[in-house]
């Protein structure tokens, strides 16, 4: 029996398939009004969605904390590599102390040469003028200053030590700086959640004034509540799904632009550094939560205006 | 089928739409409802169609008591009725298929009911050929038969029109009437609000008359006043 009829028909023509249709019908018919919602949608989705990725981006930095966990001793120009590699052995045995890796004077040349601007500055010297080092990684990386002043301390007794450095101050300011970040993007994300929920309630409100004769009809001749709003929840799904798009779409071109110039810098800093963009799990969950703020919106807003015409 | 029992509605401290009105338009009968504008016609049509509840009395549609009915339940019943406008209420965003489909869809039918029902009661009003027209190109009379399509689609056992021949001109009128005698005649309780003196003289159906909320005239006897106890 069914078989007779086209399936195209017959979804449109069933419960669901009539309250979209004709939903996507009133979309393409206000196509300015529907444009604008996208776009405010879109951009106030896009917007937390790139902070947030500015924000898991500092944090891929943050992974090379062991540069940032570190104290540098420098060694006196007497000592030949023998005894630094050998002096690297005895610090690491240290409980406070995870690893050590020994630069010879020759590989600190080395590494001037090829970052710095003065590198043909060495060319004129004679003579090496750089030190041995050693980079030793705590093991501990609570940041705690005194523990890491006295530490430093003891490991300027050595004879062979000339100069212990360290800069936790950087690895702090990065972290409160994240810390802080985080909490703005969280912020900035409500308010913009809270924006798209505005727009979205009130394209359906305006939808549900211009269709109330669909509204009056559709209760007269035997529609449920439920079937009355259902076209609207599907218009606020749509403008879900299409904003959530067009905000993956927005952030997608955003950090287009951006990984040239930030390959640029870490190249800068002898780092192969890579932006990362949304990828497919966070696009999966950018267009969920604009689907659902679309349902939600839609939602709130039709039922609060039942309620106004059953009365 | 149509039973009121002392149904008063007051919309404010002042305003008396309906007095204690009582009458019962049995099963298969038709009836004009008349009275000038301001009577109650609309009010009482209202209540019929559970649109509104009365402030004080029952309502009983089919064996239906309107009172005990949750909101939940309204739309079963109206699905079972159906409503002619003065102003047809037809949709201007979908073809004429559409509109006379749409009762349909909410009660849950297949495409293929959908298609056959919808045909055949275009049909009945001759406006077969115009299925996939607007309802922007016919004229005032076409588009309220379009409308009485819509209303006939479900087949109800109830049809209620308000003014429906308000709009047209006498000969138009007459067709539409034509029309709602043909529903009766298979078995359609009809009840229609006018205030065309003509349509009454010339179709000459039972009269329920209102004057300022009170029924002054019924044709039905209210049964439980015919036989005083």
């Amino acid at each position: 029996m069914t078989g007779k009829t086209p399936l195209l028909s017959r979804l449109a023509y069933s419960d669901h398939g009539y309250a979209i249709k004709h939903s996507l019908h009133y979309l393409g018919t206000a196509r300015i009004a529907t444009l604008v919602t996208l776009l405010v949608l879109g951009i106030s989705l896009a917007l937390p969605a790139v902070f947030g990725l500015v924000v898991v981006n500092l944090k891929r930095i943050d992974v090379s904390q062991d540069d940032a966990n570190s104290l540098t001793l420098y060694l006196h120009p007497r000592v030949s590599d023998l005894q630094g590699v050998e002096l690297a052995g005895d610090v690491q045995k240290r409980s406070d102390i995870r690893s050590t890796r020994y630069i010879s004077r020759d590989e600190a040349l080395e590494t001037f040469r090829k970052h710095s601007s003065l590198a043909d500055a060495t060319d004129t010297l004679e003579d090496n003028p750089l030190p041995g080092a050693i980079v030793a990684v705590m093991a501990q990386d609570d940041g705690d200053e005194s523990r890491i002043r006295l530490l430093s301390e003891t490991l300027s007794a050595y004879p062979e030590v000339e100069l212990v450095k360290y800069d936790l101050n950087w690895l702090k300011r990065l972290r409160a700086i994240l810390a802080l970040l985080s909490r703005t993007v969280v912020l900035i994300g409500i308010l913009l959640v809270l924006t798209a929920l505005l727009v979205i309630g009130n394209t359906i409100r305006l939808e549900m004034l211009r269709r109330s004769d669909e509204i009056t009809v559709s209760r007269l001749i035997g529609a449920t509540a439920l079937q009355i709003q259902r076209p609207f929840l599907y218009s606020g799904v749509i403008y879900g799904i299409l904003g959530g798009v067009l905000a993956i779409a927005l952030v997608g071109i955003v950090v287009t632009s951006l990984s040239g110039p930030a390959e640029v810098l870490s190249g800068l800093y002898g780092s192969t550094y890579k932006i990362q963009g949304l990828g497919l799990q966070y696009s999966l969950i950018l267009l969920g939560s604009s689907t659902l703020i679309g349902l939600v919106g839609a939602w709130l807003v039709a039922r609060w205006q039942m309620t106004k015409i059953l009365q | 089928m149509i039973e009121f029992i002392n149904v008063s509605k007051q919309y404010g401290p002042d305003a008396r739409a309906l007095d204690s009105v009582s009458f019962h338009i049995p099963q298969g009968g038709i009836a004009f409802l008349t009275g000038h504008s301001g009577a109650g016609k609309s009010t009482l049509l209202k209540l019929t169609a559970a649109l509104e509840q009365p402030t004080r009395g029952n309502i009983v549609i089919g064996d239906a008591p309107l009172n005990r009915l949750s909101e939940k339940h309204l739309p079963h019943l109206r699905q079972r009725m159906g409503i002619v406008f003065q102003n047809h209420h037809l949709l201007l965003d979908r073809n004429i298929f559409d509109n006379v489909a749409l009762p349909l869809v909410f009660a849950g039918y297949g495409y293929a009911d959908i298609q056959r029902r919808v045909r055949a009661a275009l049909d009945k009003v001759g406006l077969l050929a115009r299925e996939k027209d607007n309802p922007c190109s016919l004229s005032g009379g076409e588009q309220q038969r379009v409308g009485i399509a819509r209303a006939v689609v479900n087949r109800p056992k109830l049809l209620l029109a308000d003014e429906p021949t308000g709009n047209l001109d006498p000969e138009m009128s007459m067709e539409i009437m034509d029309l709602f005698r043909r529903f009766n005649q298979v078995g359609v309780t009809v009840l229609i609000a006018t205030h065309d003196l003509n349509l009454l003289r010339e179709m000459g159906f039972p009269l329920l008359s209102l004057r300022g909320g009170k029924l002054i005239h019924n044709d039905f006897e209210h049964p439980r006043m015919k036989h005083p106890a």
